[in-house]
């Protein structure tokens, strides 16, 4: 099984580096909004090499430019990397009392490894979508009833 | 995994304008917001008291 040791880790790029992602960024995103395999060609000492990327490729690098662009370091973990309770809480932005509460509930599967708990990122994952969902249904329930009711909204 | 803790004072929390904005910042994970019960009981009062 693949730890977080597996994943990969770019850190925060130069400001060059930066706006080189944004350039890029930009010219792929009118590509990538297709969602189809992306045929790339390379010139190097004269010669143009084509490279194929596959669509869930091409997503990935719009997504790793943009952070780059944003100034942002990118950590890439595979699917089934296993995460300690400190990553996963730290994922989750969460305390790790609390996230243990969660494994103990059974909220998030775990394994045992001897005294230590693992988690799959991917169900690390799922959690924090469902968790999401529901913030964001909460936030919108919250401001629409603040607009009914008049509280700052709508007023100088 | 934003590594940002803010404290909401009242005054953030209400009126809901300023406060819809710095939750749904919270929610995107641009950090973390947080807030204490008193704080809570305050921007309660001010609104109950307009």
């Amino acid at each position: 099984m693949a730890t977080l040791a597996h994943a990969h880790r770019q850190s925060a790029p130069t400001a060059q580096d930066a706006s080189l992602a944004r350039i890029s960024g930009q010219r792929l995103s009118r590509y990538a909004r297709r969602k189809k395999p992306l045929s790339l060609r390379v010139a190097e000492a004269g010669q143009e090499q084509p490279i194929e990327l596959p669509a869930g490729a091409v997503a990935l690098l719009m997504d790793v430019l943009e952070a780059m662009a944003a100034g942002r370091g990118v950590t890439i973990i595979p699917e089934n990397a296993e995460l300690t309770t400190v990553e996963a809480a730290s994922i989750l932005n969460v305390s790790r009392p609390f996230l243990i509460r969660l494994l103990d509930e059974k909220v998030i599967p775990h394994r045992r490894v001897g005294k230590h708990r693992r988690i799959l990122i991917d169900d690390v994952m799922t959690y924090k979508e469902g968790i999401d969902a529901e913030r964001e249904a909460v936030l919108a329930q919250l401001t629409a009833e603040a607009q009914e009711n008049d509280m700052g909204y709508g007023r100088r | 995994m934003s590594s940002y803790t803010a404290l909401l004072d009242a005054n953030v929390l209400y009126p809901a304008p300023v406060r819809d904005l710095f939750l749904q910042l919270a929610v995107t994970d641009i950090y973390k917001a947080r807030w204490t019960a008193d704080i809570h009981r305050e921007w309660i009062e001010k609104f109950a008291s307009e």
